[in-house]
């Protein structure tokens, strides 16, 4: 496992300094996922090492949110009279916008298969 | 004589302090889960994020002390989405079998959650500040700080819209779009990652890998599309 943090800490350093360098509106993170993707696809596949630091990571992500999920209860007067459009906004807005994303990319899905070209996995 | 208050009181000003206090929120979080039968109302990140925001409001400690002393936590998110591109890869074939819905869907669902978002918060009264501030809400916490930065946004506003979008999509979509009878994994995966990206992400791979690599892949596709489009359509609109 240690083998592949390396890895994974080594494409975030990438993904940062290429983001840096070019001034990317890009963050890092992102530059450095599809650097390491680059790089799996020419080496055909991910080592154990590697397949077992990422899915203890990703499995970890959930904890890594709560400092920043911590902060709505911190907010204090940015929020004055704003709560109703906010609140709205999340909670109203995010379900319509998953259903409409959602409900596209099945008939997408539905369609390709009829045609011929997709395949059940 | 030993002094054990003021042992103990140095202990609770330094980050080892701040990383044990949300992992323990976590683990307590997971455990109520668990004994919850994992509803979906008691997800360990509700839970954990309340335990540890009380727990703040009642010490001594300022949200600023706490954000800087998890900064470790929120460095390892960088590598948490590098990670992302093990499950991508193994998933490669069957997304290039789907290039066109996965495009299409992208900038649907890119535009939907951005619009939709900003639409109704500005029916709502929100003025321009909170209207910037939900364009981003679609789109992973690193990448949000950098558009964020550049549209004039108010960040911790938007960084919360983000996390709360996260956590509250993840969560409320699986079971809605089940009631909407929306019961292909690849399709709920990927507007999950389009519109709750990290959140979105962590919810899809606890259900089914494939979800959850469809959300991965939307997600870092929408970072992308939104880091592109937004501040452009930004100054479109506030320049007329």
């Amino acid at each position: 496992m240690l083998s592949g943090l390396i890895i994974l800490f080594a494409f975030t350093l990438i993904g940062n300094t290429i983001s840096t360098a070019l001034e990317l509106s890009l963050p890092g993170s992102v530059v450095g996922l599809l650097a390491l993707l680059v790089y799996l696809r020419l080496k055909g596949g991910a080592s154990e090492s590697l397949s077992l630091a990422s899915e203890k990571l990703i499995g970890f992500l959930p904890a890594l949110l709560i400092p920043p999920g911590v902060g709505l209860f911190f907010l204090g007067d940015v929020m004055q009279g704003q709560w109703l459009a906010v609140g709205l906004a999340m909670f109203v807005g995010t379900l319509l916008s998953i259903a409409i994303t959602a409900w596209v990319m099945q008939w997408l899905i539905k369609r390709e298969k009829q045609s011929g070209k997709g395949q059940e996995s | 004589m030993a002094n054990w208050y003021e042992a103990l009181a140095q202990q609770t000003s330094s980050p080892l302090f701040f990383i044990f206090l949300t992992l323990a929120g976590y683990q307590l979080g997971l455990w109520v889960y668990g004994k919850s039968g994992r509803k979906t109302l008691f997800h360990p990140l509700i839970w954990a994020t309340g335990l540890v925001a009380v727990a703040l409001k009642s010490g001594p400690w300022s949200y600023e002390e706490f954000r800087e002393g998890t900064a470790p936590l929120y460095m390892l998110l960088g590598p948490a989405t590098v990670a992302l591109a093990v499950p991508l890869e193994r998933q490669f074939e069957n997304i290039r079998q789907l290039a066109v819905p996965i495009l299409v869907s992208l900038v649907i669902g890119g535009v939907a959650v951005a619009g939709m978002g900003v639409a109704i918060a500005a029916a709502a009264g929100g003025n321009l500040v909170t209207l910037l501030s939900t364009a981003t809400k679609g789109v992973t916490t690193p990448v949000t700080l950098g558009i964020a930065e550049g549209i004039g946004s108010n960040i911790p506003l938007a960084v919360a819209m983000v996390v709360i979008c996260g956590i509250y999509g993840g969560l409320a979509g699986p079971p809605m779009l089940r009631f909407l009878g929306i019961t292909e994994p690849r399709a709920t995966g990927f507007a999950l990652g389009i519109n709750s990206h990290a959140g979105g992400v962590a919810r899809a791979f606890e259900l089914d890998i494939r979800m959850g690599s469809f959300a991965s892949l939307a997600m870092c596709l929408n970072a992308v599309f939104s880091s592109a489009v937004l501040p452009w359509i930004v100054t479109l609109i506030l320049d007329k």
